[in-house]
């Protein structure tokens, strides 16, 4: 028996969250009406996040959501405008894509009744979103609850009266579903025929089936998934700008929205925003003041939104790191300027490539100084090779298909998206450091509820690009060689690589 | 080579497909979905993780109720250097909520009344998990299980008044409950103010 009452608020509310999102895109310059679908849901969190912080600073608890309402109205007027009179195309099948997702999500509730993975997070997280967020409630009463992040509770909270919004959590995972293939797609535009490009989508999503933890990520009450669609935001981005050798609106617009997104997810979240902006600064082809204020903006934004969150929520946070989060939006602002400026130039190719070794220092330092360093170091082999943490032998599965797939014959963008994956996985037990003092620990123990094993689906959807790209190319090589159009070059790992090609602009 | 490569990825995937589905660990069954707090708690699988929501449903499920014996401190009798006792219901909802809990004193002791238990059991009407301390001398990982219980099927009429009950110790686990105190004078034959409280030796 279907609830109608509470389905058609949620249809209401979703029907705005797609609507603001896809406006929200057109208004940033993205024009690929897949990215305006996928990342709708992000854009309308960015929305809710910010009116928000905005209404908290002033006081005005009990406008947080009206403020959401009426940003979001307006938007969407905006949108409608937009789609109306100049986007009728684009906008027109973003928001079809976007109302399929939104059925879709819909149905695992109210058709299917798709229950949640039980976790005492997720408790957090119901209580958070309903009895604080949809209360209305001044935050600082409430305590600490920085860890599991503000952005996915706020997103819960936009439900009828004392219910969640049910539908956003299937909905934010179809969302990243939707990135995967658009991503993967526009990563193989040039090089790989449609046909293999969709087999390599059916091998991968079949696949992905079949992991336990993948399956309950549909429904899983938790910011792991927004987590992980910031992320790719942020590598989409990335990509783009490295393809085309410019750092322009849309670009800069995409990078922001993943920040934002995935620095408000949980507060980590920083950890792994910072790696990837690292990445991001040391493309050597910034050279243009238009480029460098593009970048500026995202990185600038990370630390400004981080300390307002903290600030606003009168979180101990910044205390307990020795600094305000007045100093550390300032720091940032002036770090972001200083590394987006002619003075880091010389030095820019290395600033990733230092990180990384920065990295794989303080893991190793972590596991020197613990008791039984093997321990530390075997504690994520059961959840990760043994399963127990509902990985299944995917872990195994991506290391034999990684080298399976090849290397050489393999695309730069592949090479990219390879070195990536890598980094984000290693940037879990790194961001998982932060939660210690001393900069120890990090590597978690046995089970899903330990939450090293769940920060792994952080690095979902850049690895799910990875593999469908590569498995996409190697499709291609195996078969027969009539429908060869082109193929990727670049055969050694390049982040900061200034490779202009001529593929068409995809998000602007 | 290339065929060999594609032949070991056809292996590789559908082998670890197969373990994935058929012999790793699974996360999910079949559950009904969350839509609201008190269905955390009243949902099977979320039991032992809803600790900290029994309040949020009593007060949509009992309005108005008022909770005695819900306190936690060192019973009278105790020895020199024993643990405080008791029921913790003072939780982030019930904060939020602004529940009327009666702290002034520790739940009574039910447990070693002959079939007192299963009798208060029978017209359970919530059943979890609760943050409790039962022992005076070892401190416990601070979870007991629990249940509710009153009489018919949802309260009418007058509100409610909820008492904190210590239903078993040891055995299957330490329990603690909270049971309309019509139904637990009913039950136990005696007025509320003549049940022992939780003491030493449980």
């Amino acid at each position: 028996m279907i609830d109608w009452a509470p389905l058609l608020t949620e249809l209401l509310t979703l029907a705005v969250i797609g609507l603001s999102g896809v406006a929200g895109g057109l208004a940033l310059g993205w024009r690929n009406p897949f990215l305006l679908a996928a990342a709708a849901v992000a854009v309308s969190g960015v929305v809710r996040v910010i009116t928000t912080l905005a209404a908290w600073s002033f006081g005005q608890y009990s406008l947080m959501t009206e403020a959401w309402w009426v940003a979001s109205s307006a938007l969407a007027a905006v949108g409608v405008v937009l789609i109306a009179l100049k986007f009728r195309k684009e906008g027109g099948v973003a928001l079809l894509a976007f109302g399929g997702l939104a059925l879709a999500a819909l149905a695992t509730k109210y058709v299917f009744a798709i229950g949640e993975r039980h976790h005492r997070d997720s408790v957090s997280a119901v209580e958070t979103a309903l009895l604080l967020f949809q209360g209305e409630l001044d935050p600082t009463v409430w305590g600490p609850e920085e860890k599991r992040g503000l952005a996915f509770p706020l997103m819960l909270a936009l439900g009828p009266d004392g219910r969640l919004l049910s539908a956003v959590t299937p909905l934010i995972f179809l969302s990243l579903l939707l990135a995967v293939v658009w991503l993967g797609r526009e990563m193989t535009r040039e090089t790989v025929p449609t046909r293999w490009f969709l087999w390599s989508v059916a091998i991968v999503g079949v696949f992905s089936l079949t992991v336990p933890i993948f399956r309950v990520s549909l429904t899983y009450l938790n910011a792991h998934v927004l987590m992980a669609l910031g992320v790719l935001l942020i590598v989409a981005g990335g990509l783009l700008a490295n393809r085309h050798g410019r750092f322009d609106l849309p670009t800069a617009g995409l990078v922001s929205i993943g920040v934002i997104t995935a620095t408000t997810a949980r507060v980590e979240g920083i950890v792994t925003v910072g790696v990837l902006l690292a990445w991001l600064a040391s493309m050597t082809w910034l050279s243009t003041w238009r480029d460098r204020g593009f970048l500026f903006l995202p990185i600038a934004l990370s630390g400004v939104v981080l300390s307002w969150w903290l600030g606003a929520s009168g979180s101990e946070v910044p205390d307990s790191f020795g600094v305000s989060a007045l100093l550390v939006a300032g720091v940032t602002i002036v770090g972001a300027a200083l590394v987006v400026s002619p003075l880091v130039d010389r030095v820019r190719f290395l600033l990733f490539p230092l990180l990384l070794v920065g990295i794989v220092v303080l893991l190793a330092r972590v596991l020197v100084v613990a008791e039984d360093p093997l321990a530390e170091l075997m504690s994520q082999f059961n959840n990760v090779v043994l399963g127990y943490g509902g990985w299944g032998v995917a872990a195994a599965s991506l290391g034999v298909s990684l080298i399976l797939l090849g290397w050489k014959s393999r695309s730069g963008e592949y090479h990219l998206l390879a070195t990536l994956s890598v980094t984000l996985i290693m940037t879990v037990p790194f961001a998982k450091m932060f939660e210690f003092s001393g900069l120890v620990g990090g590597f978690g123990r046995d089970g899903f509820y330990d939450s090293v094993n769940r920060m792994w689906l952080h690095t979902l959807g850049v690895v799910a690009v990875t593999m469908v790209v590569g498995f996409a190319e190697f499709l291609r090589d195996v078969a027969p060689k009539r429908q060869v159009s082109g193929r990727g070059e670049g055969t050694t790992p390049d982040y900061t690589s200034n490779r202009v090609s001529d593929a068409k602009d995809s998000v602007s | 080579m290339l065929i060999l490569r594609a032949a070991a990825l056809v292996v590789v995937l559908v082998g670890a497909g197969v373990v994935n589905l058929f012999l790793a660990p699974q996360l999910y069954t079949p559950r009904p979905p969350v839509f609201s707090g008190p269905d955390l708690a009243s949902t099977w699988e979320w039991r032992g993780h809803s600790f900290g929501v029994n309040t949020w449903w009593l007060s949509e499920n009992a309005p108005n109720a008022t909770f005695t014996h819900v306190g936690v401190a060192v019973p009278d009798n105790a020895a020199s250097g024993a643990l405080p006792v008791g029921i913790l219901l003072d939780d982030r909802p019930a904060r939020i909520l602004e529940l009327d809990f009666d702290t002034s004193s520790i739940p009574v002791d039910v447990s070693r009344m002959p079939g007192v238990r299963d009798a208060l059991f029978a017209k359970e009407v919530l059943k979890g998990n609760i943050r409790c301390q039962v022992d005076t001398f070892s401190p416990q990982d601070g979870r007991c299980d629990f249940f509710t219980a009153w009489e018919g099927s949802a309260p009418t009429g007058e509100p409610l008044e909820l008492v904190g009950v210590l239903t078993r110790v040891g055995g299957d686990g330490d329990e603690m409950a909270l049971i309309e105190k019509n139904l637990l004078e009913e039950v136990t034959r005696q007025p509320v103010e003549s049940l022992t409280l939780m003491g030493v030796n449980q």
